[in-house]
């Protein structure tokens, strides 16, 4: 078998912070544990779990933002916590991240363009000319008018912003996606617009994607694959629609019966 | 409708203005501002052309008119060798003032870059650097200088490098408090995951988000560095006593004074005075506009 795009090999990460103000004991958070998890190219993975199961922090590991206390990520078979600043900046290219909260992902005071082009201007020189062909492509492919070019964040909303944010992360070509809650902080019709795009571009590039999220309708809309995650650990994976159709892990049913609940009370 | 579109608390206050012109007219307005900045003004217009409409040169000395009291043909009065004290003072704003802007400039890239290291290096680092600052701050600047001037020959260049040195300090710690509060932002994660290496994240993220608080701090340093030149022309380990600088010409008004040349005390005191308040309503009213919470406070 050749090796898979992303091989994540029982990665754990503990915090540790202060217990009580008077008790000072040490309380451990064991955010991430023995996680192992693997992406062939193209393969759309979700990855949900409550709040607090430590989905951000695998997350943040896997990007490479933070350190795993013991295990390995493994990018098309290199380990990139064991590599140079230098090397882990080369990888960026294969690996974006789209984050939560699209009003605090773009930098306020620098504009649209330069935005989208700032990841491909790290790993080659480009003329002001070709910058701008790059960016009015990239504002294209998610469905944005050139005239947001030379916009700044604030004039736009939230779902554009996040349109913008997953052109900046596309704009290297990766081909990965990590896409922490992306569509999470934005309404019901926005988000359904958000990810037929995602799916779309996923076609086009043969991205593979790692979608977290704890909307289980979204997930059920993109995924193929399904993770559960439980208190820093995985506890079921399996086909996305067979797991959503009839989970056998009770955590899984738990999330389900949450998330019917709520589908409920909605309409 | 957008869920979020009313949540934009994450973006600077002072940016939420959705154009420069209404930010620039809350400056304008602001009381501080509105006292600072005509002073100001009036010292720059009076520093670069002031000697030109003067009649006397800054080193023309007279000797029929030694000690001259303030008349209608000299306003201000003349020194011991009969030079014309407004003309003096004039020239000495372009001294005092070229001495504490250049010097401003040097402490503030010299703060940007330690404070840069000490925000977006580790920890430990960041401990280090921090506690080295605070040894610093804890000896009286006042000393540091004059220490440093009393050895070797004075010259300009020589006031710039020790007043630089001895102010960029506070730029340094703001700079790294900045900096660490910056870094847990998520378009800085976002641009360390698009591969920006150390000195990209510093100037075309961090340097621009942080530079309304510097701006303030770089008035104000600038009415700092005016004292201390002052202070240090006045005791004479200043700029060369052939300048006509500020401190030099009150200096040189304070051994006269008993012979009761007031005048030669009394103008460049004001001058300084009237300089350093200018500047310090200004950065004050710049504070305002981008500290939120004392806006708030007002
Ligand atoms: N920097 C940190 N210091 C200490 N504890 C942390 C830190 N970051 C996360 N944690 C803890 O680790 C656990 C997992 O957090 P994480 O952010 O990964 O959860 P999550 O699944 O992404 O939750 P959510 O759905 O709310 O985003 C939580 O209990 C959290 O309190
Ligand atoms: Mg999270």
């Amino acid at each position: 078998m050749s090796t898979p795009l992303l091989n994540v090999e029982a990665v754990s990460r503990v915090y540790h912070s202060l217990g009580g103000m008077f008790s000072g004991k040490r309380h451990n958070v064991r955010a991430v544990n023995q996680v192992s998890l693997s992406l062939a190219e193209g393969d759309v993975v979700g990855l949900v779990g409550e709040s607090g199961s430590g989905k951000s922090t695998l997350a943040r590991m896997i990007i490479g933002l933070e350190q795993p206390d013991s295990g390995q990520v493994l990018l098309k078979g290199a380990n990139i916590h064991a590599c140079r600043a230098q090397q882990l900046r080369r990888m960026r290219q294969t690996m974006q991240m789209v984050f939560q909260n699209p009003y605090t992902a773009l930098n306020p005071l620098q504009r649209i363009d330069a935005a989208i082009v700032e990841p491909l201007v790290n790993f080659k020189s480009l003329s002001q000319k070709e910058r701008t062909t790059v960016a009015v492509r990239a504002l294209e492919d998610v469905g944005l008018p050139a005239r947001l070019l030379h916009a700044y964040p604030h004039q736009l909303s939230g779902g554009e912003r996040q349109r913008v944010c997953i052109a900046r992360a596309l704009s290297v070509q990766p081909k990965l996606l990590l896409c922490d809650e992306a569509v999470s902080a934005l309404d019901k019709t926005v988000q359904a617009q958000v990810l037929t795009l995602l799916r779309q571009l996923q076609q086009r590039y043969k991205l593979a994607i790692l979608f977290i999220s704890h909307d289980l309708a979204a997930v059920n809309q993109l995924c193929d694959k399904l993770l559960v995650m439980r208190q820093g650990e995985i506890v079921e994976r399996g086909n996305c629609q067979t797991l959503l159709s009839n989970a056998t892990h009770p955590y899984t049913q738990k999330l389900l019966a949450a998330n019917h609940y709520l589908e409920g009370v909605g309409q | 409708m957008d869920a979020l579109s009313t949540d934009k608390g994450q973006v600077p206050e002072y940016f939420r203005y959705h154009q420069k012109t209404a930010l620039l007219r809350t400056f304008l307005r602001h009381p501080m501002t509105r006292v600072g900045l005509p002073g100001l003004l009036i010292i720059a217009i009076a520093a670069v052309l002031g000697p030109l409409l003067v009649p006397y040169g800054a080193d023309e000395p007279d000797l029929a008119a030694i000690f001259a009291v303030p008349s209608w043909s000299h306003w201000l009065g003349t020194d011991q060798l009969g030079r014309d004290l407004l003309a003096r003072l004039l020239e000495g704003a372009q001294v005092s003032l070229s001495v504490a802007i250049i010097a401003t400039l040097f402490a503030t890239v010299l703060g940007c870059l330690y404070g840069f290291v000490a925000g977006m290096g580790p920890v430990w680092l960041d401990r280090i650097m921090m506690q080295f600052l605070d040894t610093l701050l804890s000896i009286p600047v006042l000393l540091l200088v004059i220490v440093a001037q009393a050895f070797g020959e004075s010259s300009v260049l020589k006031v710039i490098a020790v007043i630089g040195l001895a102010s960029w300090m506070g730029t340094a710690r703001l700079m790294r408090t900045e900096c660490r509060r910056l870094m847990a932002a998520d378009y800085i994660s976002a641009a360390l995951v698009g591969g920006a290496s150390q000195f990209r994240l510093a100037i075309t993220h961090l340097l621009p988000n942080a530079a309304a608080p510097l701006l303030v701090v770089v008035t104000v340093g600038v009415g700092q560095a005016v004292l201390i030149e002052s202070t240090l022309s006045f005791l004479n380990l200043g700029v060369p006593s052939t300048l006509p600088s500020w401190g030099n010409l009150l200096g040189n008004g304070m051994s006269s004074l008993l012979g009761g040349a007031w005048w030669m005390v009394l103008f460049p005191g004001l001058m300084i005075v009237f300089t350093v308040a200018s500047i310090n309503l200004v950065g004050d009213g710049l504070r305002d506009i981008v500290d939120p919470k004392r806006r708030a406070g007002l």
